[in-house]
């Protein structure tokens, strides 16, 4: 009787040492993710003015040839050609740099970045260009008219403008013609505190060139590193004051 | 017999030989029990075909769920609201049904859930021209086109500094 109280006290030690183990390794899995979103938001909560995403691009870990970020980018967002390369939807994109003179080689992503005084909103005859409270820059398709000022006016190119009747979209990233689009730092994502598909996808591979999280916040990743490395605005005479920071360029 | 004083609409019907009142309540509800039996065969494999109600009671969505779906969207794109209950990724989730084959029916297909009433009473809406009209399956990531680039933008993409 005794041994068989003891053997159930032991099988309870036992049980709730693995129920603590487990434990400790399921808050460890999420806090990982979570470290350069610190700030956490929910799902009632509107986007907060006091943070501002940022991203931090090393491009001497972005390896020529690598597409790892686009093509996370084109699975998250349902993009597809229709074999119209002078047209077809991209939101982040590939460049392979080459200096004339001296035959140094770059190669980076380039997409929207999420300027502080962005040239597209400035433009946007209907309001549909905006930036949201945490800086995100965004096109609010319900009200885009599809005029393209914006395309006009990006310095980066970085908005596409949709020709073709579109089905199937992802739940979460809404498409259809006649509206323009770009880069949003993945908006779903990063709402349920979550990195964008090609950070997460860049850090997967192991490149990790892509850092995400506050600018403002001193303590996250991207601060760190922005604040320890020579950092590069592309087009920084424009003073956009641009959340993409490019680092070895 | 009336309890209502003369200046009511109502009034005159206390003098009129049939009571128009019960024709129009009869009228009504035999529209709506037929309406039922529409969303029924409709909505029969989604998982909304199972609940209670919506999100909110039944009578209120039928007359309202377009203004707590604008509502929603203005929330969501501009602030970054997300709560689910008037979100119309989850009215899709919710609301779409399956064929013989157990896959999931766009819910602007013939005879589908938004499909069916709308076209009954003709309204033209714009949502699902951008708008998912299934639910989004994991699996299905594989069947999205794979993409090439677009080699004219990289070729006019001058304006670096770093040149």
């Amino acid at each position: 009787m005794s041994d068989n109280q003891d053997k159930g006290r032991e099988d309870r030690r036992t049980f709730f040492a693995q129920v603590s183990a487990g434990a400790a390794l399921l808050a460890l899995a999420p806090g990982f993710r979570l470290i350069d979103l610190a700030v956490g938001k929910n799902d009632d909560e509107p986007a907060s003015p006091d943070v501002r995403w940022g991203m931090f691009v090393d491009t001497t870990r972005c390896a020529e040839g690598c597409t790892d970020c686009v093509d996370a980018c084109n699975t998250e967002h349902g993009l597809h050609g229709f074999d119209r390369p002078q047209t077809d939807a991209q939101w982040i994109r590939k460049l392979d740099l080459e200096d004339d003179q001296t035959g140094q080689t770059w190669s980076l992503p380039m997409m929207c970045q999420h300027c502080e005084s962005p040239p597209c909103v400035d433009v946007c005859p209907t309001g549909a260009s905006f930036v949201r409270d945490d800086g995100i820059v965004l096109v609010d398709k319900h009200t885009c008219i599809g005029c393209r000022y914006c395309m006009m006016a990006c310095p980066y190119k970085a908005r596409s403008f949709i020709h073709e009747d579109l089905t199937d979209q992802r739940p979460h990233s809404p498409r259809g013609k006649g509206t323009v689009e770009s880069c949003n730092f993945c908006v779903h994502r990063v709402d349920g505190n979550r990195l964008p598909a090609c950070v997460e996808a860049c850090s997967d591979a192991g490149h990790k060139a892509l850092v995400f999280g506050d600018l403002n916040d001193a303590e996250s990743t991207v601060s760190k590193r922005l604040s320890t490395m020579q950092t590069t605005q592309v087009r920084d005479d424009l003073g956009l004051n641009t959340a993409v920071r490019y680092h070895g360029v | 017999m009336c309890a209502l004083p003369d200046t009511s609409i109502w009034a005159w019907e206390s003098r009129a030989l049939i009571n128009v009142r019960y024709i129009l309540i009869l009228t009504v509800s035999l529209v709506l029990s037929g309406m039922g039996v529409v969303y029924a065969q409709l909505a029969g494999s989604s998982k909304a075909a199972g609940l209670e109600q919506c999100v909110e009671p039944t009578a209120f969505m039928r007359k309202n769920h377009m203004e707590v779906l604008l509502h929603q969207r203005d929330k969501t794109t501009r602030e970054g609201i997300r709560t689910p209950d008037h979100s119309l990724v989850e009215c899709v989730s919710c609301h779409a049904g399956r064929d013989d084959d157990g896959n999931f029916v766009a819910v602007n297909a013939k005879d589908q859930f938004c499909a069916g009433c709308h076209e009954k009473v003709a309204v033209n809406i714009d949502c699902f021209q951008c708008h998912a009209t299934r639910p989004d399956v994991e699996a299905r990531g594989a069947e999205y086109p794979t993409f090439a680039g677009s080699p004219w933008r990289v070729e006019n993409m001058y304006c670096l500094s770093a040149n």
